[in-house]
């Protein structure tokens, strides 16, 4: 017994397991059956309990787990779909919409760009890798491109937005030490052409002016492009016939739209001069200027559209009915004379033929100036133009609105609006009466605004014939297009200049529509300060020069834009009919 | 008996372990094989973006306008070339009204021949049959 403590903890080693030692063996049996003997039992029940518990929790959990298979396999409704689905493929995604013409013509896009950057720390030979960057990009100075990799810093900027070809010539150079960042920058496809409507966006791509500006939450929150109702077809037209008449009259700027009479929509709009929009930066803040939504003139003669619809609606004067043009008005310490002066009684259709500042004073006296001001104010005439841009000029309107102001703006002075105005009141003229806002965004095919009744139809109607009156008799035969029946109203303007009329300076515009039977574009234009030529006698009124720029826009755009030409001696009411009645009229005052 | 079991227990696990890596492994590169894909589409969208961007560029209305006229013998078309179909005449009209005498002759013969050929014949004979009997109309002429 005085072995056993020694055979214990000779037991703990486990070498002694595998003794041979008889005597080793019998102390290990012997301390087995001691250890069971006492106190052993209970401890082997405790054992198997928890064997037990342990297997029937596990047993337990094999059960549920099994359960949940036959679940899953036989009871489950199905609700796990039988084809896992496809993650989608990711649309590229740009900063900003982009926006295009009402044919799909990209006018604006978000391209990706690469910008070239250097680690100088990284390059091991500067002066010749910047001799094989200069002959990839030669824009870039070599001593410059030289002194920057010199540097001993981590990170310099060499050139922004590369375009993709300047990329790969670089790639291609293969210089250890040059990187490229993607970037993002917005292009202008077109530039000039929709520099003012389209407008620009700066560095960080955020709307600076124009749709980009008015539309820019909206570019950046979708990706399908916003579709402007500009037509670029049209756009060009225009712009380069205002700019061959800029030229020849060696005017100081130009502006002109043209307008889907039925729904409002600005095919085009343009204002000279123009800029890059892809380089705002270097363009001068006057050729920025929108003259077409922003600019506000004095029209001049063309207001008298308004002026006569006014009467015509009002029921102050038939079309029968006139006035003494012979001697000017005077009021207050105005004169009011004739520029294409008659001197006799005038008929309406001839007041408007021959462009009487007299007759339209008197008509719009008749009128009253109360009248007036509601009916310019319908017309839009009174307070902004509605189109989406944020460059949009606030009308000068005098106030108090005298009857001197009445007489004034009945030959369109004392009242300065934008040309797009000019051109929205008119098309409400032409169109049957009813007026619809500007918009540059492009209507579903087929859907026409509701429009507010500004006149009856009929007022609309007689206007109609006495706008081609004009063209075919009267102050815009320069604007009589070949194949198309063009109405319209010259305009020629003295430019108030410090707070007086400028003789030598003025605003020559012609306002018209066409085909004048059924109208479906209103075309506006308007030359800034024309000078007089030889081949327009010295003359640089609105017949001569603005109407034939609105003869060529016509003649060009109007198989483009699919209007069908009259036939060649087809029957047309040229306005005599109103003439020989107003001539009847005449003699018989004449004789009274 | 268990040792079978256990044995063909061993087993499947062991088959289940081997296709679960291989169907892991397969979605592993069909994965990858989609991200590849992916980022394909993604360039390929941003190829198309700048081709687009490049054609409007391209087809700028005063470009073209110049290119047109250095090279075409284009002119802008004006409102004179349209002509409404109805202003034009009637197919076959003029060489029946220049030559009345000729075609008077003709026209009996031709009418009896050819309608019941169109009436009764197959296709296939209509052609020789039109083509003679015009002919025979232009050697009338």
């Amino acid at each position: 017994m005085t072995r056993r403590p020694e055979q214990f903890s000779l037991n703990l080693r486990p070498g002694n397991l595998r003794s041979r030692d008889p005597d080793a063996r019998a102390a290990r049996d012997f301390a087995a059956r001691d250890f069971m003997d006492g106190g052993g039992a209970p401890a082997l029940e405790t054992g198997r309990t928890r064997l037990l518990v342990a297997g029937m929790v596990f047993a337990l959990a094999f059960i549920v787990i099994g359960w949940r298979l036959v679940d899953i396999a036989a009871f489950s409704p199905g609700g796990e779909p039988r084809i896992a689905a496809t993650p989608p493929a990711p649309a590229f995604e740009s900063g900003r919409a982009d926006i295009v013409d009402r044919n799909g013509v990209v006018l604006a896009t978000s391209l990706p760009t690469a910008s070239l950057y250097a680690n100088p720390r990284q390059v091991r030979d500067p002066a010749g890798a910047a001799a094989r960057l200069v002959r990839a990009l030669p824009d870039l100075s070599r001593t410059e491109i030289r002194a920057k990799l010199s540097t001993d810093r981590g990170f310099i900027w060499l050139k922004r937005n590369l375009t993709p070809r300047e990329q790969y010539r670089v790639n291609r150079l293969g210089i250890p030490g040059l990187y490229f960042e993607r970037e993002e920058r917005r292009f202008y496809p077109h530039g000039r052409l929709t520099a003012h409507s389209i407008g620009f966006t700066d560095v960080d791509n955020k709307g600076l002016a124009g749709v980009e500006r008015s539309f820019d939450a909206v570019l950046r929150g979708r990706a399908e492009p916003l579709t402007l109702s500009l037509d670029l077809r049209v756009q060009h037209v225009l712009a380069r016939e205002l700019a061959a008449a800029m030229t020849e009259f060696a005017a100081i700027g130009a502006a002109g739209l043209v307008m889907d009479a039925a729904t409002g929509e600005v095919l085009a709009m343009v204002s000279l001069p123009d800029f890059d929009p892809n380089r705002p930066g270097t363009a001068a803040p006057e050729a920025r200027f929108n003259r077409a939504s922003l600019g506000l003139y004095e029209m001049g003669s063309v207001f008298k559209i308004f002026t006569v619809a006014m009467a015509l609606d009002e029921g102050v004067v038939t079309l029968d009915d006139g006035y003494d043009a012979s001697k000017p008005i005077r009021i207050a310490r105005f004169t009011i004379n004739d520029f294409h002066a008659k001197n006799r009684w005038l008929s309406v259709p001839e007041i408007f033929m021959y462009s009487s500042n007299i007759g339209a004073a008197r008509m719009a006296m008749d009128t009253g100036t109360a009248v007036q001001q509601a009916f310019l104010g319908r017309l839009g005439l009174t307070r902004p133009a509605d189109i989406e841009l944020a460059e949009v000029g606030r009308p000068m309107v005098p106030s108090p609105w005298r009857e001197i102001n009445t007489v004034t703006i009945a030959y369109g002075h004392g009242l300065a609006v934008s040309p797009v105005q000019m051109a929205s009141a008119v098309v409400a003229v032409v169109n049957g009466g009813e007026f619809r806002p500007a918009t540059l965004i492009k209507h579903a095919e087929g859907e026409r605004p509701a429009g507010t009744r500004i006149m009856s139809r009929d007022t609309s109607l007689k206007m109609r014939r006495l706008l081609r009156l004009v063209v075919r008799r009267g102050t815009g035969r320069q604007a009589d297009a070949e194949g198309y029946r063009v109405g319209g109203k010259t305009g020629t303007a003295d430019k108030l200049i410090g707070g007086r009329y400028a003789r030598d300076a003025r605003i020559a515009s012609f306002a018209a529509a066409f085909p004048i039977n059924d109208p479906r574009y209103v075309i506006f234009v308007m030359v800034d300060e024309p000078k007089g030529i030889a081949r327009t006698h010295g003359y640089a009124t609105g017949g001569w020069v603005a109407a034939p720029i609105v003869r060529r826009v016509v003649e060009r755009i109007g198989p483009i834009l699919g209007v069908e030409p009259v036939r060649d001696g087809a029957h047309e009411d040229g306005g005599e009919e109103l003439l020989v009645r107003a001539k009847a009229r005449a003699s018989k005052v004449a004789t009274n | 008996m268990t040792r079978v079991a256990g044995l063909l227990f061993f087993l499947t696990a062991a088959g289940a372990a081997l296709f679960l890596f291989y169907i892991k492994q397969e979605v592993r590169e069909m994965e990858e094989e989609l991200g590849i894909v992916h980022r394909d589409i993604l360039r390929h969208q941003e190829a198309i973006r700048v081709l687009k961007t490049e054609w409007s560029y391209l087809n700028q209305p005063a470009r073209i306008a110049d290119l047109a006229a250095r090279h075409l013998d284009l002119r802008p078309l004006t409102a004179r070339q349209f002509v409404r179909l109805e202003d034009l005449p009637p197919r076959g009209a003029r060489s029946a009204s220049s030559e009345v005498p000729a075609a008077s002759g003709a026209a009996p013969t031709l009418a009896p021949t050819l309608a019941p050929t169109l009436a009764k014949a197959p296709a296939p004979r209509k052609g020789p049959r039109k083509d003679t009997a015009l002919t025979e109309a232009g050697n009338a002429r």
